[in-house]
């Protein structure tokens, strides 16, 4: 009855943990192996910004003894260990004092929020409109719009976001040029926030939108024209059931599994297109914040940032797969 | 004349691409009456499944029905009907075992939902527990324990599957059930099984059966009358026991020849290639039948 | 089948709410500001923005009274308005609307303008300076600004130090109130530029901030941690004519104070603009679009082509100069930094060589395509540094604009080089070569040094140029390696003297305890002479005439020994939109500089006056 076995689950999870550790071990060794000491660099660029700054030296000194810089690397990998797994991820060096916590904080719901909302528009349409143009009964001429969804498959999100930002805000004025609400507006439950939420997010969702729909349409079009040819589903017609009622729980039931897997696998190119689409759009989530946190070379936050976005991938694959078996009453794990 | 479930005329299949078009069926007439369980023999390639299919108008692409008529009670000619029309008929009148029951059920759909949708789309039942309890009847009927009820597919094994397909196609007491080679894929306990389960529930029902299979030894025991084909066409029609005992057809001869005894067993592929184009050229210069002794039709030899 | 069903379309609901909830928690910093402004909020809009006394009615301002500026880079940890974070905060309006200077440099006279202080005087020795307050200066709440501010903000930054920055801590023993519009510093050490370098604004902005005592003294042992924000008691309290009105995630909005002290105490008028917002947009694209649509009035450094392309959209869009360059001058020139060390390098008549092979005309016309100038000296040609770069010129110590490639190549030959088949020099076969090392992040240098290495491969030196991050270019500069691997050149530049010599060539000099100056290494006798003159530089007031013959006199040894070759004048380009604000700062009324991203923006809003 219940596919998910603790068996299974265990495996999953130990994979989980494993990707976890081996992605911040190597976020921990990319960092160091850039040229120069962050904090040497940062206060440097500081000066060549803003000219020469008296007893620099002093300072620099000062933030590596707090930042823990002058320790043993293999003292500062193994605090840094500790550290993560408890989300401590200390202070920015760049925006000293802040907390990186507090940093993420503030970030984390726009980039969940736009995420969440680009993905689940992804699987729902981009299934919907799959099934459409592999159902057989579809008309021809709706069918040869497929190619149209696929203009935007073959570029990135970034030249997809500048695109439509120069048509749509540039140009037209439709949308804004950047942010994510507008100033005028009270932040909190009221119609006006919410509604210059969905207009500051529009261009940002329909840049990562554009980009990859088409893979879930096409994915879908040909689990359709599959699944159509099945024995089951030419029992359902000879039962006298109705073509769009066998198309939804005989069609597109079963190519819906599939599908959940190939969402699982796509979402890390869904989220690094993200991360570049926020910098161009100017919004506040996580995408901009480690953009500008690799600008400055704020390494806690570089960490902290990278970490987040391996444990959203990660655990998002995590749950797709815990919950596979849920869903496809045919695989149990675990029994093999 | 008995009033026909099913009489099949001249009918005609082709499967037509944009290089070449293969006549699938050519031509083909048969009959069913009221109760009567007739068998359609073949080996593969025949155009025994096309037939079924055809008449159920569940041919896929490229296949199509050229020409002729299949009427259902005397009086439907399902070929002509529109697609409503024909999605009334289907099930309530035509029901349809498929072959190779291991894919014939939603995967993702519990045993019970997938009979349950067949009701519904013909029957208002809004009493939930009726329904339920009449599903339950069904697999009882079937020789089904009554956990299959709420159990997927992949949970049951081949000969359950095949019942549940059995109870699935008599849940509206049609007047025709086809049964495309229902006992395929199975092994021969279970094939024995399944196939006095299709006999139990026909008698109960008192419905007629079109069965198609290559098996004239598991058909001999379960079809009244039988018709051979071979190549898209009919070369013999009559009662099982008279084709059994004195086949005419020559083709009709190596089928029953090749039936399993207890002291040898030749395969049904023993025909050679160079005897099947003989035949078959033969049948396309003249497929008419003679009718030997009553009901006995035979075609030119 | 139900249950399944059910589970899954829980878990979607659940992620959903997750999402909604974090995106709601994180308006509960700025809701409070909502709140405290709601109130006045609704009778805005009608009211004539003159007849209006309360700050709030400032908030919706129409376009024509508000004044957008680009947020050159947005500031992180929005709740917090404490001025001594290393957050570029200050960009955003702190110090532009808020902090006010007890001092500001003006760039074009040398003069240092009073603000907030009067006048700062010092002993014949230079290490007892004495502050003078200007009179009737106030906090945004009413309190007065006086000498207890002072002297409260001075001790805890000796307490406080590196923490809140090391200069003042470097240079003030110990401080006093003489009475409450005077302060004495008491100096570790001869300052002359005591003034200008730690209380005065210089180049982009000191972090030096007077902060009021009556706030800050709960917080004068840690005050990193206090994040000077609670708009309910009207936090942060500065000096300026702008309150901090709201922000969002990308903008920062003020509204004009009008019971700002400077009108009562006859400083100066209400600036005109009602509201200043400052707007972060994602990419120069967008900030150049924003620009043409008229949704920006100012916009930090942009490139030539750029410019190009929004004037030609935008007849109102000006720069500095109405032409070429169109830009003005960046406080830290490009030169080319050549190793001292390096074995081949370190032998002085290959860098006169490569003094006299580069074009300066060229660079500036190929890598800037016209939008800077040639430099005349390592300085910035800004008008108070007219009197050192001239009599630099006299000496015949100015660099030259085009190259002398004979003259450049006999001197590689006196040295002891031949050319080779492949047209390079080549002595005890090795080729001289030289690669120049640019900043992957910085355009400008990676034009100047394809520039530059094609000038030297034209006299015969294999040069090549090689990007790097700022970091390894860095790295690639500090003394790590042996001398064989070591850097041989780099485009570099230098910041600092924007009003005298001295900073600038106090960096050559490498301070007190070292034998070698600068990335250069340099060392040897002509470094000695000019570190002697660099002390002598060291004592004498900023813009002391008694300097320029100690400057040319520093000179000399440069031009003798050769340590770095000046290319040019680094250029910055401002757009400034004159549809709805007119009186910006031009090189035809060059009252400040153009920057709206360092402190003397408060002389560019005072000045803006509203187009119609």
């Amino acid at each position: 009855m219940n596919g998910l076995t603790w068996k299974y689950a265990l495996h999953r999870i130990g994979i989980y943990l494993l990707t976890i550790l081996i992605s911040i071990t190597l976020i921990f060794v990319i960092s160091r192996a850039v040229p120069g000491d962050p904090i040497e660099n940062m206060w440097r660029q500081l000066e060549m910004q803003k000219g020469q700054i008296e007893g620099v030296d002093l300072i620099i000194d000062h933030y590596k003894e707090l930042f823990g810089l002058n320790e043993p690397i293999g003292i500062q990998y193994l605090k840094y260990l500790w550290n993560t797994v408890r989300f401590e991820f200390g202070v920015s060096f760049v925006h000293y004092p802040t907390s990186v916590s507090s940093m993420i904080g503030h970030a984390l719901p726009w980039t969940l929020g736009l995420g969440l909302i680009t993905t689940l528009i992804i699987f729902i349409f981009g299934n919907g409109i799959g099934a459409v143009f592999g159902w057989e009964r579809t008309p021809k001429f709706i069918k040869t719009i497929i190619p149209s969804s696929l203009i935007f498959t073959s570029i990135p999100s970034v030249l997809a976001a500048l695109f439509l930002l120069s048509i749509f805000s540039k140009n037209l004025g439709w949308f804004p040029l950047a942010g994510a609400y507008n100033s005028n507006v009270t932040q909190g439950w009221n119609w006006p926030y919410i509604a210059s939420v969905i207009k500051y997010g529009f261009l940002p969702v329909l840049s990562i939108l554009l980009v990859n729909i088409g893979w879930t349409i096409l994915g879908m079009r040909a689990m359709v024209v599959t699944i159509g040819g099945a024995d089951y589903v030419r029992l359902a017609q000879a039962k006298g059931l109705k073509p769009f009622y066998i198309l939804k729980k005989y069609t597109v039931r079963n190519a819906l599994l599939p599908q959940l897997t190939s969402l699982a696998l796509s979402l890390g190119g869904l989220i690094s297109g993200q991360v570049l689409v926020e910098s161009i759009f100017s919004y506040p989530g996580m995408g901009m914040l480690i953009f500008r946190a690799i600008r400055e070379q704020d390494f806690n936050v570089i960490q902290a940032t990278s970490y987040m976005f391996i444990l959203i991938t990660a655990t998002s694959v995590l749950l797709i797969d815990l919950l596979y078996p849920l869903i496809d009453p045919r695989i149990t794990h675990g029994e093999d | 004349m008995n009033s026909y479930v099913l009489d099949v005329r001249k009918l005609k299949v082709d499967y037509a691409t944009s290089m070449k078009t293969i006549q699938a069926v050519k031509g083909i007439s048969f009959s069913i009456q009221k109760g009567e369980t007739l068998g359609l023999i073949g080996e593969s390639g025949s155009g025994k499944t096309t037939t079924a299919m055809a008449i159920l108008r569940l041919l896929q692409n490229p296949g199509r029905v050229v020409g002729g008529e299949v009427i259902l009670n005397s009086d439907i000619d399902l070929l002509t009907l529109s697609e409503r029309e024909l999605r009334k008929v289907r099930w309530t009148e035509l029901a349809l075992i498929t072959q190779g029951s291991m894919n014939s059920l939603n995967p993702t759909m519990r045993v019970c939902e997938q009979i349950a949708d067949g009701i519904l789309a013909h029957k208002e039942m809004n009493d939930k527990n009726e329904l339920n309890e009449y599903i339950k009847n069904l697999l009882k009927l079937v020789g089904l324990p009554e956990r299959v009820f709420n159990q997927f597919p992949h949970e049951l094994s081949g000969g359950m599957k095949q019942r549940v397909c059995i109870a699935m196609a008599a849940s509206l007491n049609p007047s025709l059930l086809i049964a495309d080679e229902p006992t395929s894929a199975l092994d021969v306990i279970t094939q024995r099984i399944v196939a006095q389960t299709l006999l139990d529930i026909k008698e109960r029902l008192n419905t007629s059966l079109l069965i198609i299979g290559h098996d004239i030894g598991l058909m001999a025991q379960m079809a009244d009358r039988v018709a051979v084909m071979i190549d898209g066409f009919i070369v013999e029609v009559g009662t099982m026991q008279e084709v059994l005992s004195s086949p005419e057809h020559q083709y009709t001869q190596i089928l029953v020849d090749s039936m399993p005894s207890i002291k040898r067993r030749k395969p049904l592929t023993a025909i050679d290639e160079r005897t099947r184009s003989e035949i078959s050229n033969k049948l396309c210069v003249s497929s008419e039948m003679t009718e030997v002794t009553t009901g006995h039709w035979v075609a030119v030899n | 089948m139900q249950k399944q069903k059910r589970t899954i379309t829980c878990l979607i609901a659940l992620m959903m709410i997750f999402a909604i909830v974090l995106s709601s928690c994180n308006t509960s910093p700025t809701d409070e500001v909502v709140e405290e402004t709601s109130g006045t909020s609704d009778t805005v809009g009608e009211e004539t923005a003159d007849t209006g006394t309360q700050p709030g009615n400032y908030e919706n301002a129409t376009r024509e009274e508000t004044v957008y500026f680009d947020a050159y880079v947005a500031h992180v940890d929005h709740a917090n308005w404490n001025p001594f974070i290393t957050d570029n905060l200050r960009d955003v309006g702190l110090q532009q609307a808020l902090i006010e200077p007890l001092f500001m440099l003006n760039y074009d006279t040398g003069e240092i303008d009073p603000w907030l202080g009067l006048s700062m005087e010092a002993n014949d020795t230079f290490d007892v300076w004495t502050l003078n307050l200007r009179p009737g200066v106030k906090w945004s709440d009413g309190e007065d600004f006086n000498a207890d501010d002072v002297v409260f903000t001075v001790n805890m930054f000796l307490a406080n130090t590196p923490d809140l920055g090391a200069d003042v801590a470097l240079w003030t023993e110990s401080v006093e109130k003489i009475n409450d519009l005077t302060v004495q510093f008491n100096l570790t050490d001869s300052n002359p530029r005591y003034q200008l370098d730690i209380w005065s604004f210089k180049i982009w902005g000191d972090r030096n901030s007077i902060v009021p005592e009556h706030i800050w003294n709960e917080y004068a042992d840690n005050p990193m941690e206090f994040t000077n924000y609670d708009p309910e008691q009207g936090w942060p309290v500065f000096t300026g004519p702008y309150l901090l009105s709201k922000f969002t995630e990308n903008e920062y909005i003020y509204v004009r104070n009008d019971n700002w002290w400077g009108v009562e105490a006859g400083f100066q008028d209400l600036p005109a603009p009602k509201r200043l917002i400052w707007i972060q947009y994602g990419t120069e694209e967008s900030k150049a679009a924003a620009m043409i649509a008229n949704d920006l009035d100012a916009m930090a450094n942009t490139s030539l082509g750029a410019f190009e392309a929004m004037t030609a959209a935008n007849s109102n869009i000006i720069g500095w100069e109405s032409e070429l360059p169109y830009g003005t001058i960046d406080p830290c020139p490009r030169y080319l930094s050549i190793n001292n060390e390096h074995p081949i390098w370190s032998d002085s008549t290959l860098r006169q060589a490569v003094n006299l092979a580069v074009d300066r005309e060229q660079i500036v016309t190929i890598a800037y395509e016209g939008g800077t100038s040639a430099s005349i000296s390592i300085f910035p040609q800004y008008g108070s540094m007219e009197q050192y770069n001239s009599a630099l010129e006299d000496a015949g110590l100015a660099a030259s604009k085009t190259a002398d490639t004979e003259a450049a190549k006999a001197l590689i030959e006196s040295s002891g080089w031949v050319l080779n088949a492949d047209g390079y020099y080549e002595k005890d076969g090795q080729v001289l070569t030289m690669s120049i090392l640019t900043i992957e992040e910085s355009m400008e240098t990676r034009r100047i040094g394809d520039v530059v290495a094609e000038q030297l491969r034209n006299i015969g030196i294999d040069a090549e140029s090689q990007v790097l991050s700022f970091g390894a270019w860095l790295t690639a500069q500090s003394e790590d390696g042996t001398p064989e691997d070591d850097y041989e050149g780099a485009v570099s530049f230098v910041c600092g003297g924007v009003n005298e010599p001295y900073v600038t060539l106090n960096t050559f000099g490498g301070g007190e305890d070292v034998t070698k100056g600068g990335m250069e290494r340099w060392s040897g006798e002509s470094w000695e002479a000019f570190r002697a003159s660099v002390a002598q530089l060291k004592n004498l007031a900023p813009g002391d005439a008694a300097g320029v013959p100690v400057v040319v006199e520093a000179y000399e040894n440069i031009i003798e020994d050769m340590p770095f070759v000046t290319l040019t004048q680094a250029s910055m380009l401002t757009p400034l939109n004159t549809t709805y604000w007119t009186n910006w700062p031009t090189s035809e009324n060059p009252y400040t500089i153009p920057s709206t991203w360092v402190q003397s923006t408060h002389l560019i809003i005072h000045n803006l006056q509203p187009a119609n």
